[in-house]
């Protein structure tokens, strides 16, 4: 009788262990979308199969509007339900561990780097080229980030990516400028920050304890330096034969320190995030925010006093500005059981209302050609400055350095920024740092 | 015969009942081995190879992802932060937590609030302590630099989680203000098994609250003193997600620990072997300094 109630008792155990183990990957969803319901009819027999969509995206800052999106899809398609998650931090570190356990959401957000590309090389991720309709629709520059070099096509842009200077009209006005007074050059950037600076407001307002860095000082600084003078780093950083430490590279950080020594930069610059360096923008705390275009619709909307543009004028005097044109984080979608779905919403995001949806939320720039412009939502200074530095031939663009660097390297130029900016490593130092780090084998 | 059956029967019975035993535990001692020792064992394995986490292939590099950890730039400073929090920390912690243990015990009325009170920040979710000790210590629009802005001070406040001389003193208050009700609560389970009348006998003898304190309740507590002191040296090695939110290791490496830096390898820079590397590392250490805590602090609850 002991040996029974033990086995029994054994089996409860054992039952209730195994049953959270009980996993529900995506490519399982095709078991349950083949498997009619139980109240299933003779003449619901043909109806299209029950199918969940599990979606993992990068909406922080529009929860709201993917939810929106999500709820869309799921009412022009009544037999799929959207299973939406936010992405709580990097979009890598969240999906690394699925990716490693073949457990990648069906839809996700991805961003155009080696991370991604890693997931496509190793048959995780869908090619895009299968679905021409989805490719044909993008901006020709916004594809070419996601191409692989075997040619697949790994991701879907989320919009045309930048960086600007957004900067409060008022406290402008009370250190005696205006629009007239938007510095063309270093040297009259420089004199902007020493006006504002005199009226006991803080000039700059920057984050560089995340990747904000990478896409401010590192970015413009490149185009700045390179693309502005005919030099195509980017290609050079990806064969292997950039050397960081020639002078145009010194000269990202040495800018930086120019600001930092000035007094031109925000209380906490080195422990500043994108979100409080917006925060601290919108609560007047400071008269310009160096921050990526894609916080566009927050920052107009949010501010309550009048946000202009500029564009950021590390060039000196009589030579082009540098700009970053890049891709925003896009989409991709996993090869699995559920691909067709998946690659359905894809193209709701790229050719129907799913677009204007995000387009609308996000007030960004878009991604797609022939679009109804009078659906686009997008502020008139905002459309401008877009306008100006994708056409204006005084700029020259580079790449992000997540369209360029391998994963190790991202990480280090906050970490080096931040190094030069509390005066641990000079300007020279920290380009040496990075430099050996790019060379490790 | 007689005395040969009953002592068969009185094995069978003992054989019987471990068995039963070994049957009750194998469920959590398989989930211990399938989650805890078998990834451990992996990373062993990982650790000599060049995985970067997602592909489905690698190469064995030999001790390369050793010599790559240890000649890295950031190393010593990895060593240095992580020395630090176990040396202030860990010391600090555990006094800050007798000393509250010890008033709480005695406080009488409104014990249970004050209890509460103290464990309240161990209820919250790491990241959310990370998140409000963000906000305080935000030294523009931080409530701090709010209520000097106020009384016109504001130049007294410090960007303290963006200097390299204050970010570590910064971070091990965020850690102390989260762990202390934790290890509070211990400490009070341990006062409350000393028996009273040796107090009694003492306050008869005339001897004063700070004489009982260091002369009889450290002694008597010194199994708790020794699990809290492991733990939290354990803790301090081996955690990381606060350093994560607040600090995420800046500025620079000046906050930068070993575990974080196993983390960053890991999931930002998809170096697992590098990471599985220093993350053996830091077992070793932490292995190797529970050890020599438990034989030093052993031979003092021997000797109380």
């Amino acid at each position: 009788m002991k040996k029974l109630i033990t086995l029994l008792s054994l089996l409860c155990l054992a039952a209730t262990t195994l049953s959270a183990c009980a996993a529900q990957p995506g490519g399982a969803q095709s078991e349950s979308a083949s498997t009619p319901t139980a109240t299933s009819t003779a003449s619901e027999t043909t109806a299209v199969p029950p199918v969940t969509l599990t979606m993992a995206l990068m909406c922080n800052d529009f929860y709201d509007t993917a939810q929106e999106m999500a709820a869309a899809f799921e009412s022009q398609n009544p037999n799929v339900t959207v299973e939406l998650s936010q992405i709580p931090n990097a979009i890598n570190e969240y999906l690394q561990p699925k990716a490693a356990a073949n457990l990648l959401p069906d839809f996700m957000s991805v961003n155009a780097d080696s991370f991604a590309l890693s997931l496509y090389e190793e048959g995780l991720l869908a090619d895009i080229n299968d679905y021409p309709d989805i490719k044909s629709r993008i901006i020709p520059q916004l594809v070419d980030p996601f191409i692989a070099p075997d040619g697949g096509y790994f991701g879907v842009s989320g919009g045309l990516s930048s960086v600007t200077i957004y900067y409060n009209k008022e406290l402008f006005s009370q250190a005696g400028l205006s629009d007239a007074d938007i510095p063309q050059d270093w040297p009259q950037f420089l004199a902007v920050c020493e006006s504002i600076q005199s009226a006991n407001i803080t000039p700059l307002i920057v984050a560089t304890a995340d990747s904000t860095a990478n896409n401010t000082f590192w970015t413009i600084g490149m185009a700045t330096n390179f693309s502005a003078k005919g030099k195509d780093y980017a290609a050079a950083v990806k064969d292997g034969s950039f050397d960081f430490t020639q002078p145009g590279y010194v000269d990202v950080y040495a800018k930086a320190k120019t600001l930092m020594d000035g007094g031109y930069l925000v209380k906490g610059v080195t422990s500043l995030k994108a979100p409080g360096a917006m925060d601290t923008f919108l609560q007047g705390e400071g008269a310009m925010l160096f921050a990526g275009i894609w916080l566009a619709g927050p920052v107009f909307n949010g501010a309550e006093f009048e946000v202009g543009v500029m564009a950021a004028p590390w060039n000196e005097p009589g030579e082009k500005k540098g700009c970053f044109l890049g891709s925003e984080t896009g989409y991709a979608i996993a090869k699995n059981a559920n691909e067709e779905w998946s690659a359905k919403f894809l193209d709701f995001v790229v050719n129907g209302d799913g677009f204007y949806i995000y387009q609308n939320g996000r007030g960004n720039q878009p991604y797609i050609l022939d679009y109804d412009e009078s659906r686009i939502k997008m502020h008139p200074d905002m459309a401008a400055y877009v306008k100006m530095i994708t056409t204006d031939t005084d700029f020259a663009s580079g790449q992000p350095p997540y369209q360029v660097l391998q994963s190790k390297m991202l990480t280090q130029i906050p970490t080096t920024v931040q190094q030069v900016l509390n005066g641990e490593s000079t300007p020279e130092q920290a380009a040496e740092i990075f430099n050996d780090l790019y060379n490790e084998k | 015969m007689k005395y040969k059956e009953k002592r068969k029967r009185h094995l069978d019975l003992a054989r019987n009942d471990t068995l039963i035993g070994f049957a009750f535990i194998a469920p959590s001692a398989l989930i211990i081995i399938l989650f805890m020792i078998v990834p451990a064992a992996m990373s062993v394995h990982y650790c000599l190879t060049d995985w970067n986490g997602v592909s489905s292939s690698y190469n064995y590099v030999g001790l390369q992802n050793f010599t790559n950890v240890i000649t890295a730039a950031e190393f010593p400073k990895l060593i240095s932060n992580t020395l630090f929090l176990m040396v202030l920390y860990v010391p600090v912690l555990n006094i800050l937590s007798i000393l509250f243990a010890v008033i709480l015990f005695d406080i009488g009325k409104l014990s249970n609030f004050y209890k509460i009170v103290m464990y309240l920040p161990n209820i919250l979710s790491v990241v959310v302590a990370g998140v409000i000790w963000r906000m305080i210590y935000n030294p523009v629009i931080g409530p701090v630099a709010q209520l000097l802005k106020l009384i016109g001070l504001s130049h007294l406040m410090q960007d303290w989680i963006g200097q390299s001389g204050t970010v570590m003193y910064a971070l091990s208050i965020g850690i102390l203000w989260y762990a202390t009700g934790f290890y509070t609560l211990i400490y009070l389970g341990g006062l409350s098994s000393i028996p009273m009348d040796i107090y009694e006998a003492a306050a008869i003898d005339g001897i004063g609250h700070f004489q009982k304190l260091i002369y009889i309740t450290i002694p008597m507590l010194m199994p708790s003193i020794t699990i809290n002191m492991v733990l939290a040296t354990i803790a301090v090695i081996t955690g990381f997600e606060l350093q994560l939110v607040l600090t995420e290791g800046g500025p620079g490496y000046a906050s930068l620990t070993m575990a974080l830096k196993a983390y960053f390898l890991a999931f930002r820079e998809q170096r697992l072997g590098m990471s599985m590397a220093l993350s053996v590392m830091i077992t070793i250490i932490s292995v190797t300094a529970s050890l020599i805590m438990l034989k030093t602090l052993r031979k003092r609850e021997v000797e109380s």
